[in-house]
């Protein structure tokens, strides 16, 4: 198995079929992304950062191209990718401790139900909620729902973990909790990670890569950043680094460079 | 316990009541009797506004029967009927008391006739004997209440002869007469001054209120059972002297000189014993209370019915849209079928099913109750069917990813993730559902002869009185709160069956 390519994206295309005609999204769209990497993906909005998730994830269909998880072509979704969307999709009758333990049941069906309660409780509690199990998710915060969502992913064991902009609905105070969340898990667990985000900020504190996308329609990989801010990280200090800026200022231009090409195409 | 409350009255929608607790509990009282004013207040002014209107058009309209009763002959109406009803109940309970008294002593007739031991008879005849006493007791208590409520009924009727004559006095007083076009006053039939229509039916009022029905009917009541109880102490007697006579001729010597008297009274005590073993049925038509349970029993028994039928086939619907598409021109086509032309056709097929008036057994398990039952269900089903389709169709995409990542088997799917996620659907759909089939019952019951409110409102219809159309009001009013009430209930299930908050009221 080759470890630097677990996760291996290769000449994705998508295109929908709309009633204006076909509508090509995206156009040969490659990476892969080695063992127990985290990388962060990063566009404009529209541009199909969520197409690829979800054709990552199995849960849209593949036009052209192929997506493979350990030299596995994949062949619609399972538990082993986690997925974590915006909106948390928690099953509102269930209270947050069902919610997880439906994937567990799943996962794990040969666990003694002893067994079972106790990878709920270790996930729960590894995303601090665990004096809240019982509630239903309206009774959450929007926060607390997040980590629910996080909680259920990490509870399933998979080998990929997929976030599509997990954190963009959440205030500041929040989100920064769930950074380092999700540096915590990311540290204990070393999971191969892709992780969609609009926050320059975020995807820097993150990732080991950063990677840009052009913009849409036929939106396609743009440019790379190599990460190399030391672990752990640390908010403050990093700041302080000397390559923070110039990777902040290498990000935010691309951007900009691609939001200047979309005036000059309309 | 105060937030207890609060979110109690919050969820049942008496909201209203919130204001109190919060006055009860001390919160500033400025405030929450702001807040009591807006919601109590509002909707009382609307009340006492709809029963001025009222009021006043009752003095102007006339309908087919005599003046449209107003608020306050309805109200008397209202009261009389709760009075029906009590005596209904005493009546009953009379009816039992002294069917009771008969039963057990016909028990001991029947077992004196059956043994031989001489000794046992002659223990059964004294507990027969016995009885008298337990019945006595019981005519000293009627004697008592036949006493109290004379008095009441004398006070009533003589309450009523001054209101009328007052009123007549203030009447002619007011000089409401009859004009004609010269406008000289017309003559009554008995050569005095004909009084205005609007001035009659005052009158009127006064005498249609059954002022003394309830202390009237309740005299009678007891007097009847009063008869009833002395006519069997006057058979336990007689039975006994013909009993005793017949053991003395038994005993006699001279025998065949006495044959034909020994005939003669065995004969006269098989009589009287043979009239002490045949029972009475209980009769009667029954009073308001016995309608609304008849009504609310049928029109849960339809709406368990419809729920039975449209929530499974309303998933399949949602599951699969071939079957929707194969069901939903017979749906579109019975959906607004009225209950008037399915009553008709369920009352033949059900009475085909079950031959006879009476096939199914039970008190309330009659034909008629199935006709209105059913119709309730067949006209108030669809609700159900269409929303439990909906909402099985229309699961958040989203739980559908979560049991895609999960690969959930087709069991689990529909288990775990659509049908709870259709539940506030289904909910909402078996709340029009029991409004549509309370609506649908009134009709269902008139047709059907089934002894609800339906049934109860034909029959006054068919009585053509103002005191019916009055009644007929009186029922409007019930069946509207029981309606209402009906409805709280089935929005509170709503409310907690909800993941969300934000259920309409
Ligand atoms: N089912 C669909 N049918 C047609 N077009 C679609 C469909 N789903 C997405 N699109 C289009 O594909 C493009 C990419 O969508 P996608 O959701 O992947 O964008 P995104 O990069 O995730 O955007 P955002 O940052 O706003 O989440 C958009 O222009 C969108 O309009
Ligand atoms: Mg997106």
């Amino acid at each position: 198995m080759d470890k630097n390519r677990y996760l291996d994206l290769s000449n994705l295309s998508k295109v929908y079929e709309t009633k204006k005609g076909p509508f090509v999204v995206l156009e040969d769209f490659s990476l892969q992304i080695p063992e127990s990497e985290f990388v962060c993906l990063i566009g404009h909005s529209g541009c199909g950062k969520s197409t690829i998730l979800s054709m990552a994830a199995g849960l849209n269909d593949i036009t052209k191209g192929s997506v493979a998880v350990a030299d596995k072509e994949i062949n619609g979704p399972g538990p082993d990718r986690g997925v974590v969307f915006q909106a948390p999709s928690l099953l509102p009758w269930l209270s947050a401790y069902d919610n997880v333990m439906l994937g567990v049941k799943k996962v794990y069906p040969h666990a003694s139900a002893k067994e079972k309660e106790e990878i709920v409780m270790h996930y729960l509690h590894a995303v601090g909620l665990g004096g809240a199990i019982e509630k239903k998710p309206k009774e959450l915060s929007s926060g607390m729902r997040q980590r629910v969502g996080i909680a259920r992913a990490f509870a399933l064991k998979p080998k990929i973990m997929l976030l599509d902009e997990p954190l963009g609905m959440l205030d500041a105070l929040t989100k920064y909790e769930l950074q380092d969340l999700i540096v915590k898990l990311h540290a204990e667990h070393k999971l191969t990670t892709l992780m969609v985000t609009h926050d320059v900020d975020e995807a820097l504190y993150l990732s080991d890569r950063v990677i840009m996308m052009t913009n849409g329609p036929k939106a396609t990989l743009g440019d790379i950043l190599i990460n190399d801010l030391p672990r752990p990280r640390d908010r403050q200090t990093l700041l302080n680094h000397p390559d923070y800026y110039p990777y902040r200022e290498h990000l935010i231009s691309f951007l900009e460079e691609q939001e200047e090409l979309k005036k000059k195409h309309a | 316990m105060k937030q207890k409350l609060i979110n109690f009255f919050e969820l049942t929608g008496l909201t209203w009541f919130i204001p109190i607790v919060r006055l009860c509990t001390g919160d500033d009282p400025k405030e929450q009797i702001g807040d009591l004013s807006r919601q109590i207040a509002l909707p009382l002014a609307a009340m006492v506004s709809f029963f001025m209107i009222w009021s006043y058009c009752s003095t102007k309209i006339k309908t087919s029967v005599g003046q449209l009763p107003g608020p306050s002959y309805v109200l008397s109406q209202a009261k009389a009927m709760w009075a029906t009803h009590k005596s209904e109940k005493f009546n009953k309970e009379e009816f039992k008391t002294n069917e009771e008294l008969r039963i057990s002593v016909a028990e001991l007739i029947e077992q004196r006739q059956k043994t031989t031991s001489l000794e046992t008879k002659k223990s059964l005849t004294s507990k027969i004997n016995s009885i008298k006493a337990v019945i006595l007791k019981h005519l000293s208590q009627l004697e008592n209440e036949i006493k109290v409520n004379q008095a009441i009924v004398d006070k009533a009727e003589a309450d009523k002869k001054a209101q009328v004559t007052a009123m007549t006095t203030q009447l002619n007083s007011l000089k409401k007469f009859v004009f004609d076009e010269n406008n000289k006053a017309v003559l009554g039939p008995d050569g005095k001054p004909k009084l205005s229509d609007e001035s009659l039916s005052k009158l009127a009022n006064i005498n249609n209120r059954r002022v003394a029905v309830f202390e009237g009917n309740l005299v009678r009541i007891y007097k009847s059972s009063e008869n009833t109880a002395k006519s069997l102490i006057k058979k336990i007697e007689k039975i006994d002297t013909y009993y005793q006579q017949d053991i003395a001729y038994q005993a006699a010597l001279n025998k065949d000189e006495l044959e034909k008297k020994i005939i003669s009274n065995k004969k006269k005590l098989d009589a009287f014993e043979k009239q002490i073993f045949k029972g009475k049925e209980y009769n009667s038509n029954g009073s308001i209370v016995d309608y609304i349970k008849l009504s609310i029993t049928t029109v849960i028994f339809g709406f368990c019915l419809a729920a039975g039928i449209a929530i499974p086939m309303g998933i399949l619907c949602g599951l699969s849209p071939s079957i929707m598409t194969a069901l939903n021109p017979l749906i579109q086509t019975f959906r607004p079928v009225s209950p008037l032309a399915w009553v008709l056709i369920t009352i033949q097929i059900i009475d085909g099913i079950f031959v006879g008036d009476n096939a199914l057994t039970g008190e309330i398990l009659k034909n008629t109750f199935l006709h209105a039952g059913i119709t309730v269900a067949l006209c108030s089903m669809w609700a159900t069917l269409s929303n439990t389709a909906l909402g099985v169709s229309s699961v958040d995409p989203d739980h559908m990813n979560v049991a895609k990542v999960l690969k959930l088997n087709w069991f689990d799917r529909i288990f775990k993730i659509v049908i709870p996620s259709a539940i506030p659907y289904i909910f909402t759909g078996l709340r029009i559902t029991l409004g549509v089939g309370w609506m649908v019952l009134i009709v269902a019951e008139m047709m059907a002869t089934s002894r609800g409110l339906g049934w109860f409102i034909d029959q006054e219809y068919q009585n053509n009185k103002v005191e019916s159309l009055a009644n007929i009001i009186v029922c409007i009013f019930i069946i509207g709160l029981i309606g209402a009430v009906l409805d709280r209930i089935m929005s509170v299930f709503q409310k907690l069956v909800s993941f969300n908050d934000d259920v309409a009221a």
